[in-house]
């Protein structure tokens, strides 16, 4: 199994890039089993929210 | 629609928020002050492509978005110089211990909605935005503000995928480590 910072550097490249299968499937993996991880990765999904919040925000 | 003295107080009033955004995206003020200019000079030009159906503001915003990105392809030079000098500090060895587990516990940040609908949510994303290094700043806006993809940034600013993934990592990180000390920690929500 991954470690945390493995997962946590697959969580923030998939962002900015297509990450490959075999990757997105062990970081799933140890999302599963790691709460700290699936915390991480509602961060960044509000994150990614707010962002797109803020683009038009700022256009309004 | 003519360039009316109604019209140009209009365009006047929406300078500051348009230099704000300059800045926060160029990380230079002279650049940031050309960008702006440009843009009012292409609506003071061009009075009449403005349809008036969307606000002058959005309108404004648009154009200021070519003139930023063009402001980028032109010191590309400049910026690719500076690009690792001012990373700042690897957050990475903050927030893992030696074996690569969190060295403390996530916090749930709750519902994205209960924060994204406070208007004073977004002042704290916009001010810990600003506050990241330059070119990770510089970088974080191309690609969630101007909405650029990966390789596109990677071409005008002559830099590697690989690169551009460790500057945008140790952005995301940042920026988190802000709103949760800025907004969550606070118990605002």
């Amino acid at each position: 199994m991954i470690t945390c910072k493995e997962a946590t550097k697959i969580a923030l490249q998939a962002e900015d890039r297509a990450v490959p299968l075999a990757e997105r499937l062990s970081m799933r993996l140890h999302q599963r089993a790691c709460s700290n991880c699936r915390r991480f990765q509602r961060q960044l999904a509000l994150m990614r929210k707010a962002s797109a919040r803020w683009r038009n925000y700022a256009e309004e | 629609m003519t360039a009316t003295p109604d019209y140009c107080r209009q365009l006047e009033a929406l300078r500051p928020v348009l230099l704000k955004y300059a800045r926060l995206q160029l990380r230079n003020p002279a650049w940031a002050e050309d960008a702006v200019s440009e843009t009012l000079l292409a609506a003071l030009e061009k009075p009449q492509s403005f349809a008036g159906n969307s606000q002058l503001k959005t309108w404004l915003v648009g154009i200021l978005k070519h003139k930023l990105v063009d402001q980028i392809r032109k010191n590309s030079r400049e910026l690719s110089t500076t690009a690792a000098s001012d990373d700042g500090e690897d957050l990475d060895d903050l927030l893992f211990a030696s074996d690569g587990h969190w060295r403390e516990t996530q916090h749930d940040w709750g519902n994205p909605e209960d924060a994204l609908r406070q208007t004073d949510f977004m002042r704290v994303l916009e001010a810990c935005v600003e506050k990241l290094p330059g070119q990770q700043g510089r970088l974080f806006m191309m690609r969630e503000w101007l909405e650029l993809e990966s390789d596109e940034i990677c071409k005008e600013l002559a830099i590697t995928p690989t690169n551009l993934w460790v500057m945008l990592h140790r952005a995301r990180l940042r920026l988190r480590d802000c709103l949760q000390l800025g907004w969550f920690a606070g118990g605002a929500t």
